[in-house]
């Protein structure tokens, strides 16, 4: 959790190939420890992503989706040198953001 | 807006079990007929009949939509899906997965100006059916794929 979030976003063709990768524990609420308690849920819920400042791309999740949760997706006409921002909610209610450039 | 509730929960409920009793298609005119699609509603659900009932029963089901899936995962912990639609105006892209305690596996919301496309791993409980479903401006749209699971990735 500690970890920042990955995010490779690059212009192929026009388009951008973007890659993010938050690490995150995505505890589903239904493992049990050694002595068989279960352990919390605790999983990112919203992932929105701007680009300088635009909205391009945003999630809802469940604990469905796998430990350490990666997307990718493709924005065409994104241009290198854009500013890229990934903030991540979670269900304890925990905010984290990231930033790249597009190159 | 108490009784409101209840009276959905009541209606939800009623359409469940039909779903349930009079199978996929039965359920589907039971549901369209009851309530109009409800995205935040599928995603709270708990089961695969009840989330299908809040989008308004199984949309109909369409070539323009790409689904990208092994046909086996080894752990299903970690199961890589990508999905792409072809649909004019895709708003939304559901991955459903119909043996997750969990159905809604995540929804992805896609702007003007991104591709209607969206790749990520997610877990699946044991084999079973990963469903994605598309908002349009035409309406819902959906995509289906079994997959065989070696190990269960819930617990």
């Amino acid at each position: 959790m500690s970890q920042p979030i990955r995010i490779r976003a690059r212009v192929r063709n026009g388009t951008a190939d973007v890659t993010i990768l938050m690490p995150h524990p995505m505890e589903t609420g239904l493992r049990q420890d050694e002595s068989g308690n279960f352990k919390a849920p605790h999983f990112i819920t919203r992932v929105l992503v701007t680009v300088t400042g635009r909205t391009v791309f945003s999630a809802r999740m469940s604990f469905a989706v796998s430990q350490d949760p990666l997307l990718n997706f493709r924005l065409p006409g994104a241009l290198a040198g854009e500013r890229l921002r990934v903030t991540w909610t979670d269900n304890l209610g925990e905010v984290r953001g990231g930033e790249a450039l597009i190159t | 807006m108490r009784s409101e509730g209840s009276l959905r929960r009541r209606q939800l409920l009623l359409a469940a079990s039909a779903w349930t009793a009079a199978g996929a298609a039965g359920a589907a005119q039971v549901a369209s007929a009851a309530q109009p699609p409800d995205l935040e509603l599928a995603f709270s659900a708990r089961t695969f009949s009840e989330a299908i009932v809040a989008l308004g029963g199984m949309p109909p089901v369409s070539t323009q939509i790409t689904l990208d899936l092994p046909q086996v995962a080894e752990d299903g912990a970690l199961v890589p899906i990508s999905v792409s639609s072809q649909l004019g105006d895709t708003r939304d892209i559901l991955i459903l997965v119909d043996v997750n305690p969990q159905p809604v596996a995540a929804c992805f919301s896609i702007p003007d100006g991104t591709e209607a496309y969206a790749a990520t791993r997610i877990r699946l409980a044991q084999s079973g059916t990963v469903y994605i479903v598309v908002r349009t401006e035409q309406g819902l749209f959906s995509a289906a794929r079994p997959i065989q699971v070696t190990v269960g990735g819930c617990s």
